[in-house]
Formats: structure tokens, sequence, C-alpha cells
């Protein structure tokens, strides 16, 4: 293995049990001391139909899926045509099918991949009891090198199964199918096993996470895929640190109760997808507006309208930008991995409490749903806390007074010197209604500039340099950042100098920091959009120039390391 | 309710010293000073007071009123409403607006907010047209009023909010009239004192745009409804209404939602759960 990962997919139809093996697999390469990242597709059907997990690990953190598939395991066929695009197989490739009910399929065969046939049903035959999937189970574990005991553990972690003597013949099944096929050369000869504290994670959960972390007291959410996950990882434990979930009856509601949670005293948030957020947008500008604390996180999915729900795009950047009318400055962050998702989240609620403001966080499908054994992420210091009046304060209370860092102490109800109403029309500093022209200026000045002041340390970047002269520098931002990352590593392994400038801070964009690391390179921009719209914000706000080069692909397939990689070379010629 | 501990209040000192934009003679304006009246008869303390409200010529009344307050987007009074009660559940809660507010662009709200029955009361300021934008017809305008924008009457029954609280869930339901002082004041009293999700729909004329509501003082009948407990009976005493009749028509005990959140645990003990 070169670059010493292993990817390897199982599909098969609904109930076929092809999800359960992925997460036993990622357990079992967790438990033998590795890292791994599991992505997962299913078709539109609710229930029953095909699915597919690819999980890639390797002896150091991975946080993409590698571009093609090293073993393939097919539990059938079914469906197979609807997903084959996503699980990209060649000569290379091993696959294995069960074959007592099914034959191998032309577009298989034609990949040249190496195909090994197994009759499962004979098999189950044998060993009263048992499921196709436990033998899948025992095949993969052997073809890949894990131990048995590696495997059993993750299925004990996995089941929490209370009847013993199913797990007995689930362990005679994989046992059986461990030794089945012979010649099972180890991939993970000469791995260094670690001996870091690892999570097991995905990347909703570590939104959620970051939000507790962050000290999130209210969620209000109306469900919709990819991120209901958030929620219902939220719901059982924020309840438990003295937090609220409130079950909204649209996202019209959900939003107006987080401003109401917010304006109560409480860092509140919703979580939502693109549609949601259409339906948000007028009151994400109340938050503006109101100056009350928001956060907005957006896992985005295939669009415009519907769109692809189960799948994943970066194309709600142009509406978390420029989707409110009027004038409403505001602060749009994206977390590069699963665990960047977890400090950006917990950074994003200290920047919508400091600052007053509307905060959008931009994930997506395949940030939120796939999960990853990664190191532990630590809990950061941000020092970011709203500024509120204090109790006893004598002097009349402007609400919307312009100060120095234009953020006004916020009176938090209760608080008796503080009586005001917080407002949508636009206002004096006391908060009184108004149309007047000077009035507008001086509330759209405080708004803007506190935006613009306000310091945003290292956070707003992630960079990666060669440590020579490059001549070329990439920049990206979101879950995209995983394949550019490896690929602008491989081209330093090749000795070819390559920058990378990953944006964690879309808004507001850091247009002199960028064109800095830009200058005298080739700028390439890459993202998972059809029409290239980071491109064009980049462009458009003067932080690249006119020769930059976009690679920009729809989704919902990830753009793959190898044609990054390709793209770049291509254009340093 | 009543706390004898506060200082004395009066009427004069929950309003606010911003001139309210009604036109003289509007309904609104005596829902604004029974409000205070109810303040200051419930001796609640402004700080502990939250008034919530849309977009409308109602909708503008937090700004009128001294305490805290939050003036947001047309239709979505309740769900901000709602949010500020999980969190501070000490709050007392009121949300205001017009009909417009709350039974058109709002009206997914209002049943919702009535099936949570939260701890909350809600005042509806019904004059049975869009005052703010200038004469449109309402959900609780007659079919056949005739406007520039339904030149033909908008041939649409009108929407009984009374009927559709009680099918929801509110736990107290009452009809006042703006041209009813004492009633009013009372009635707002009775339902802030209410534990559960309280309406207060007002009739409130619109001088300017339905300037024959002036009538409803001759029309309407001051608190002749009788309270009930019993929803059958609620049920055809709203149905059978003329819509004229005022006072409590719904008054019950029921499930208040009220999140549960309890302390106990850290972040950190949800950390350890991602252990490998
Ligand atoms: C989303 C949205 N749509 C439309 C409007 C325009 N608008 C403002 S107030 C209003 C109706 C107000 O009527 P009502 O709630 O009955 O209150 P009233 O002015 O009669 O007191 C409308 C339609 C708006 N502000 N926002
Ligand atoms: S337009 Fe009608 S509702 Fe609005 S302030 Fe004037 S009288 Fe009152």
């Amino acid at each position: 293995m070169k670059d010493r990962i292993i990817t390897v997919s199982v599909s098969g139809s609904g109930g076929s049990g092809a999800v359960t093996i992925g997460l036993i697999l990622l357990k079992s390469i967790a438990n033998a001391g590795f890292y791994g990242y599991m992505s997962r597709s299913s078709g539109p059907q609710i229930r029953g139909g095909e699915s597919s997990v690819i999980v890639s690990f390797s002896d150091h953190p991975v946080e993409r899926n590698a571009d093609c598939i090293d073993l393939y395991f097919a539990l059938d066929w079914r469906g197979f045509e609807r997903f084959s695009d996503e699980i990209p197989l060649n000569s290379d490739s091993c696959v294995i099918f069960d074959s007592s009910h099914d034959t191998l399929p032309d577009m298989v065969a034609k990949t040249g991949a190496k195909i090994i046939e197994v009759d499962l049903k004979e098999q189950v035959k044998q060993i009263k009891g048992s499921l196709p999937n436990s033998f899948a189970m025992g095949i993969l574990a052997a073809q890949i090198g894990l131990s048995l005991e590696s495997i059993f553990k993750a299925l004990q972690q996995t089941l929490h199964q209370k009847d013993e003597a199913f797990m007995e013949d689930t362990f005679r099944a994989i046992e059986a199918g461990y030794t089945l096929l012979r010649e099972s050369p180890s991939l993970l000869s000469n791995w260094q096993p670690s001996s870091q504290p690892r999570w097991n994670i995905s990347g909703n959960e570590a939104c959620g996470l970051g939000a507790l972390r962050g000290g999130i007291q209210l969620v209000a959410a109306y469900p919709i895929t990819p991120a209901s996950d958030i929620v219902e990882y939220l719901a059982p434990r924020l309840e438990k640190v003295g937090g609220t979930v409130l079950i909204a009856e649209d996202e019209l509601a959900a939003m107006n109760m987080v401003i109401g949670g917010s304006f109560g005293g409480k860092a509140s948030m919703t979580a939502t997808s693109g549609p949601g957020i259409s339906l948000m947008t007028e009151a994400m500008g109340l938050a503006v507006a109101s100056e009350t604390p928001a956060l907005v996180v957006n896992v985005m999915r295939g669009g415009p309208s519907t769109g692809i729900p189960t799948k994943s795009e970066q194309t709600d950047l142009n509406q978390a930008l420029f989707g409110m009318h009027g004038e409403a400055p505001h602060v749009v962050v994206a977390p590069l991995s699963i665990a960047d998702t977890v400090s950006v989240t917990q950074w994003a609620v200290g920047l919508a409490e400091a600052m007053q403001i509307l905060v959008i966080l931009l994930s997506d499908q395949r940030l939120g749903q796939s999960r990853a054994i990664i190191d532990a992420v630590p809990a950061k210091v941000y020092g970011l806390q709203r500024k509120v009046l204090a109790e006893g304060s004598a002097e009349p209370y402007e609400r919307y007074a312009v100060t120095e860092d234009s953020i006004s102490p916020m009176a938090i109800p209760g608080n008796r010197q503080g009586l005001y109403t917080a407002d949508g029309l636009e206002h004096t500093a006391t908060g009184k209604p108004s149309s007047m022209a000077s009035d507008h200026l001086q509330q759209l000045r405080k708004r803007e500039s506190k935006v613009a002041q306000f310091d945003y340390k290292n956070e707003w970047a992630e960079i990666l340099t060669s440590g020579k002269r490059s001549r070329a520098i990439v920049l990206t931002w979101g879950s995209t950042f995983g394949s550019v990352k490896e690929a602008v590593m491989e081209l330093h392994r090749e000795g070819i100098a390559v920058d990378l400038l990953a944006i964690r801070l879309l808004m507001p964009l850091r247009v002199d920091a960028i064109k800095k690391l830009c200058e005298d390179k080739q700028v390439i921009v890459v993202e998972q959009s059809y029409s290239g719209q980071f491109y064009h914000y980049c462009l458009g706000r003067g932080a690249i120039g006119a020769s930059s080069l976009s690679l920009a692909e729809a989704g919902p397939l990830m753009l793959k390391k190898s044609d990054i990689k390709h793209f770049i070379k291509e254009a340093l010629i | 309710m009543r706390d004898m501990t506060q200082e004395t209040l009066t009427a004069k000192d929950y309003l606010s010293d911003i001139r309210p934009i009604w036109c003289p003679g509007c309904g609104h304006f005596f829902i604004l000073r029974a409000l205070a009246q109810a303040f200051a008869w419930l001796k609640l303390p402004k700080e502990q007071i939250g008034l919530i409200s849309g977009i409308g010529c109602s909708s503008r009344i937090p700004a009128y009123i001294n305490a805290y307050g939050f003036h947001g987007v047309h239709g979505r009074a309740l769900a901000l409403g709602t949010g500020l009660k999980a969190v501070r559940p000490d709050m007392h809660v009121i949300v205001a607006g017009g009909d417009g507010d709350g039974y058109s662009i709002g009206g997914n709200h209002f049943i919702h907010a009535c099936r949570r029955n939260m701890d909350m009361t809600y005042i509806v300021m019904d004059n049975e047209v869009y005052g703010m934008t200038k004469g449109q017809p309402s959900p609780t305008t007659e079919p056949d009023w005739e406007s520039k924008f339904a030149p033909h009457g908008t041939g649409i029954r009108t929407f009984n909010p009374l009927g559709v609280a009680l099918a929801s869930g509110a736990s107290f339901i009452a009809r006042g009239f703006a041209g009813d002082p004492n009633g009013l004041t009372k009635l707002i009293v009775e339902a802030i004192e209410h534990k559960g999700f309280s309406l207060v729909e007002i009739k409130s004329p619109c001088v300017t745009f339905r300037p024959e509501e002036k009538e409803w003082s001759k029309t309407m009948r001051k608190m002749n409804v009788v309270p009930t407990d019993d929803v059958v009976e609620a049920a055809r005493k709203i149905h059978s209404s003329d819509g004229l009749d005022t006072g409590i028509f719904y008054q019950a005990t029921l499930p208040v939602f009220e999140p549960h959140s309890t302390k106990g645990k850290t972040v950190l003990d949800f950390e350890k759960e991602f252990e490998v």
C-alpha cells in the first residue's frame, strides 16, 4: 500500500447488514489501534433500500475515502447500478460476492478487478442460526488481517446483544468466514498501532459535542435529512446539562424560537439543511437586525429544491452568504473535517455570543454523516462571551449604543436597569423604531463594523505550505479539504511545491490575508459545486486574481484526490 | 400570582414614553391601556415581563410598554415567545399581535402554541382587516367585504379563532372588546394568572379602514359569557355565538408543556462516550 490506506466497501439490499458490517469494521480497526473513516450511502428508500458503506483506514488519521476500493464485498447485487459510480473499482481491486443467488454483473467484470465467489447459502446451512453477513464479516476481517479478537470485541460493543445463543452462532459464523479463503494476505503488516486517545465519532455528533462545549442551552429544530442526527444526539444529552430541545412545528418556528431563547439570555441554535434554511431566512435577518446571537447549522445536501436529500454538495454557499434581504452583515464558518467540526462549532457558538450576531455554520452530508476514528479533540478556550449589561448600572440604557468595538452590552430580561424592546425595524441607539436616514446609517455602520473589526485570530483558515517556494496555491473549504489535502501532500512527496489554504471563515472573507498568501502564485480553487460559487465569491471580493483557475464539480460524488492532483499538475505546466 | 410585596405601580408606570403610531380612535389604544392596567393590578415586576409581537399596527405594542419586549417578524411572535418561555420559565411571556399576524401568516404557530399549552398569554387585537398594509381582508374579514385587494370580497368564510384554539388544545379561551376597558382588563388578568396557554381574542376597531366597526360599541355584549371547563359545552358556546359575546368561553386545567431539563452531567461525561 503506497499511501498506507486501505479502503473496503460493503453493499447490499436493505436488511442485508452492510452498514452494520461497516460499523463493526470501523470499531475493530479502532480496537487494533488504527484510524478509519466510514462514509455511507443509501438509496431513496426509507427502509429496505440498498445501502453501501466505504471504510478507509490507516495507521495515521484519515478524513476521506480513498479514490479506489481495495476490497469490495457485495452481499448481493440488487440495486448495485444505482450506486456503482460511488464504488470505484479498477484492476487493483478485489471483489468478493455471494454467488448463491446472483451472477457477476457485466459492469463489474469489465473493471478487471480480481473476483472471488463465495457461496454463503451453503455456509449458512452449516451453522444453524447464522446469517450470511456474519460470514462476510469474517471473510473481510481475514482479508484485511484484523484479528478475530478485535472483531469479537467490536461486535459486542456494537450489538449489545442479550441473546447469548445468537452471539454464539454469530461468533462461529465469523470464525468460519475467517478461515474460508486460505490465501489471506494481511494488509496491515508493519503498521504501527497508535497509543493516542482516540474517538469514534460522526460529523454530526462532532457538531453536537462542539455545541455542548460552546455552552448551547437551547436547540429548536424541525427534522430534515441529513441534519436530524445533530438534534438526535443533543436531545437526550442537552437536557442533562440544564438545556432544552424544542420540537418546532416548522423551520420558521425553529429560527424564531432560537431568537426567543437567545433574547432570554441563553446561547441558542438550530440545525437544518437547505430547504429549512430557505424557510428560516427571514428570521435570520431578524437575528442580524436585532443583534440577537444565533447559530444556524446547515448540513448541506444536493439542491436545488428537495434535490438529493441523502447526498452531499457544497452548493448552499451563495445562500449562506447572500440569502438575506437588505444588508445583513453576519458570519459564515465551515469546518474542514470531522475533528474540526467539534472545534469550529464551539467557536461558532462563541462568535455568535460575543458578536451578538447570526452565525451560519456550513457542514455537509459527507462531513455530517461520515464516521471516523480520530485523535481525541481537546476542548479549546476561545474566551468568547456575550457582553451583558451589569445589574444595577445607573446610566440610562441604550441597547444599540454605538461603542468602540460596535458591540453594545445586551440586557438580559430580569435585569431592572435594562428594559428595552428588541426590534427588526430599523431603530435608534435606544431601540426606538426609526426610518430616518441618519439612524439607518448609524446602525448599518455599527452592524457592519462589529463584523469587520472583530479579531478572528488564526482560526480563520488552515494553511499548509510546502516549505519551499511554491508556484501554486490551492484554495478550498469544507469537506473538500480532505481530498485536496491528500493531493497536495502527495505532490509534496513528489517534490512539487504547492501551498494549500483551506478557509474556515467564509464571511467576512479575509481578503487581504488571502491576497498576500496568493501573491505570485497560480491560484487554484477547488470546491464541490457545478457553477464554482466559491471561486466566483473569492474573485468578486478581489481576494484572487483573474488568472485563477477553478476546479468545480457538482455533487454528490466526492472530488477525487487523483483528479485534483492531475488538475494541479496541468496548471503548473 | 398577585405579589403584594411589590411596590405599588400604576398603569402609567408600565407605559413607555414612546408615542404610538396609531390613528386617533384606533381600538389598539384601549388594549394598550387595559394591558398596563392588568400589569399594575397583578403588580408584575417590569423586568419579568416579556412582551413579544410580530408585525402590524397592533404588533407595535411592545415599544409602548415599559418592560422587556421583542418586535419580531410578521407571524412568528408565538414561536419567539415559545423560545423565550422555554429557557426562562420565570418570565411572564405575553405575545400580542393582529388577526393577520396570528391567524393568517402565523396560523401554523397558533395551532401548535395551543397544542403545546405552555404557560403564556396570547393577545390578538382583531380588527378584521390588515391595518398596517392599508386595508386588505384578513382571515376574520367577512367574505363579502369589498376592498381594492378583493373587489368582490374574498368569497372565503371567516376563520374561527376560538374554535380552532379549542380544537388545538388551548386551556383558556376568551373574547374581549377594546371598548370595554374594565371587562378587558379583567380578562387579561385572568389570562395571565391562568396556568397554560391563554388566548384573549379582542375585537378592536380599525377606525381608518373599517369605520363601520365603530358600531361595535353598540353591538358587542359585555362579559356575558359564563366560563366552562367542559370542552363540548365550550364548543357549543363558541360555535353558537354570533361573535358579539365576550367573556371566558373555556378554562380548564390541562397538561402544560415544560421542558424537563436537569443538571447533573457535564460535557466531559458525554465525551467519554466517544472513546475507543
Ligand atoms: C413576510 C411579510 N409579508 C407581508 C408583510 C406585510 N404586512 C405587514 S403588517 C401586515 C398585516 C397586518 O395585519 P394584522 O396582523 O391584522 O395587524 P393590524 O395592522 O391590522 O393591527 C402585512 C401583511 C410583512 N411585513 N412581512
Ligand atoms: S390603520 Fe387601523 S389598525 Fe392601524 S392604527 Fe389605524 S385604525 Fe388602528
